[in-house]
């Protein structure tokens, strides 16, 4: 039904996230209830849709980015 | 990172992050994930994802991701089992992660442990669940959600997935209503949400050793079940 095609991979993107790793020194992370993870800000979302732009093509959609995808 | 995916497709969609590494192609990936035979390079690191979101769907996961550049693409394949990899048809690229925030992982009621081979839900209900998921183990793992066929038995579903030969029919496992959860490596942690319907699910993992093709880590005992509601 679906012809095997060469590798087509997506463009290179470079997402900076401003903020996008969480702190990976905070032991504190899931622990009890009085923890400084309470006054931490809310980790960013990066939001990727999945598209499909013909019937047999499918794409990312990455936010601020041009689709990603054949 | 809360990473959510949005299927604005006719299709299930997955999205697997994996450390790129130098020496090393996402094309190069992309052969070993898509062939039947090849084993998981040892070179891999599994950076998490979000499981199978069917069409209209979403999901999220929240990483505590490195900074870095990472492969992202889908899992999932074309027209089934046999069919090419959705990656190689569009569904692949590469992303750098810049910057660090200060964030931490949202607080999560229910738990998901991995280890070498065991698998510990707690705390897991009917409904949208907040998971927090760690890998204590060595080697990556994987965890789908395997809802056991009404009629069926835990022992009969996770015997059938063991199993060379063909599931009878009708399969103990009602595969159109897997939740699934991306590959994660040792170490990093994330939060998951994992939509479960009142039932009784196979939880295991169906990968194998790092480098080599040896039976998935099912068969090294790596499943539980799990009964919801």
């Amino acid at each position: 039904m679906h012809r095997r095609k060469p590798l087509v991979v997506g463009v290179i993107v470079s997402l900076s996230l401003a903020g996008a790793a969480c702190n990976q020194d905070d032991p504190t992370i899931g622990a009890g209830a009085s923890s400084p993870a309470n006054t931490a800000p809310a980790p960013p979302v990066v939001t990727v849709r999945a598209l499909q732009p013909t019937p047999g093509t499918f794409a990312f959609e990455l936010p601020g980015k041009s689709r990603v995808g054949s | 990172m809360t990473l959510r995916l949005e299927n604005a497709s006719t299709q299930r969609h997955d999205l697997q992050l994996v450390r790129a590494v130098a020496g090393h192609t996402l094309e190069e990936l992309l052969r070993h994930v898509g062939s039947e035979n090849a084993p998981l390079e040892p070179w891999t690191r599994s950076g998490g994802g979000i499981g199978t979101v069917g069409p209209g769907g979403s999901a999220d996961v929240t990483l505590d991701l490195q900074l870095g550049t990472y492969w992202y693409f889908s899992t999932e394949r074309i027209g089934g089992d046999a069919g090419p990899l959705q990656a190689v048809h569009g569904m692949a690229g590469e992303v750098t992660v810049e910057g660090t925030s200060g964030a931490t992982l949202p607080r999560a009621p229910a738990s998901l442990v991995l280890g070498e081979h065991s698998i510990v839900p707690e705390r897991l209900g009917p409904g949208l669940n907040q998971v927090r998921l760690s890998n204590d183990g060595a080697m990556p793992h994987d965890a789908p959600f395997l809802p056991v066929a009404p009629g069926a038995t835990f022992e009969q579903a996770t015997q059938a997935l063991a199993s060379d030969k063909p599931a009878a029919l009708p399969p103990p496992i009602d595969f159109d209503s897997v939740v699934s959860v991306a590959a994660f490596d040792p170490g990093p942690r994330a939060v998951v949400s994992l939509d479960l319907r009142p039932g009784t699910y196979a939880v295991v993992c169906l990968l194998p050793d790092p480098g080599t093709t040896e039976p998935s880590h099912l068969r090294k005992g790596m499943a539980t079940e799990l009964r919801v509601g």
